[in-house]
């Protein structure tokens, strides 16, 4: 499947289909479930009102590790293979990634200061988040200090793939570390922790995430790629 | 601050950067036709 999308004229042929799918399925996720985490959800007996911030805080976080994972992915595969496509999705991926990992911090923040009575500590699992935000700028600014495109993506490529260590500390960071932040409640074992009134909202929110990141991300792959191709073709002529 | 202050600081959070986004995508998707 991987390799059969790795010709860019099936993938933008399968993304042509993909993308307006994505943009009604993130519209209605979006609708049903901010309906859910603002109107019909209860409000926790610890939290209060507040717990509503986690429907848009979790995501945020899950959207944030899953781009950073595709990207060092497509790293991998652009390491190898030196595969154009991949480079192109990493550097298409990145901005919407930061702001990911941005809207992660910023959303947890504004839940923190309320129960923890602090915007911000410098514990395992915020400090890690912190370093996925710095990797994502890092890459950002790496490809962009070159001056041919592909060579601020190879050296990209290699920072993403050095930076995966992260991934498996911000998801452990909980249980190997004491932390102000809570352990995990959704993807543990002995299954969630959360009551299905407010798991629903969380993994409908989950799904218009990922949703509203498919139909962002693939138009804006294909104007990089069409970009690209414009670039290489300039080249070839001079 | 209220408890409600915060939610309301945290959803417009989310909203300026989805929306940042949709509206960034569809000016670059304009523009590309535009230069045809």
């Amino acid at each position: 499947m991987l390799f059969r999308l790795a010709n860019p004229q099936r993938f933008f042929a399968v993304a042509r289909y993909v993308q307006p799918v994505a943009a009604v399925l993130a519209l209605a996720a979006f609708a049903y479930g901010l309906w859910q985490a603002l109107i019909v959800s209860p409000a926790d007996y610890q939290q209060g009102e507040t717990v509503r911030i986690m429907y848009i805080h979790v995501p945020a976080a899950w959207l944030a590790l899953g781009i950073y994972s595709s990207m060092a992915l497509a790293a991998v595969c652009s390491l190898i293979w030196r595969h154009m496509l991949a480079d192109i999705y990493c550097r298409t991926a990145a901005p919407i990634g930061l702001l990911m990992t941005a809207l992660c911090l910023v959303t947890g923040s504004l839940w923190g200061k309320p129960m923890w009575g602090t915007y911000w500590v410098w514990d395992a699992r915020l400090t890690s988040v912190f370093v996925l935000l710095l990797l994502y700028m890092g890459y950002t600014a790496l490809v962009r200090a070159y001056q041919q495109p592909w060579q601020g993506e190879r050296a990209g490529a290699w920072l993403l793939v050095a930076g995966v260590i992260n991934i498996p500390i911000i998801r452990y960071s909980v249980e190997w570390w004491t932390t102000l932040h809570q352990p995990a409640s959704v993807i543990r074992a002995g299954g969630p922790a959360i009551d299905s009134s407010m798991m629903t909202p969380l993994l409908v929110m989950g799904l218009a995430y990922l949703c509203g990141y498919i139909a962002l991300v693939l138009p804006r792959l294909r104007l990089t790629w069409e970009a690209r191709k414009a670039l290489l073709k300039d080249l070839r002529i001079a | 601050m209220t408890h409600d202050d915060f939610i309301i600081a945290a959803y417009a959070a989310a909203a300026i950067v989805w929306l940042g986004l949709l509206i960034d995508t569809v000016l670059r998707v304009w523009k590309a036709r535009a230069r045809g």
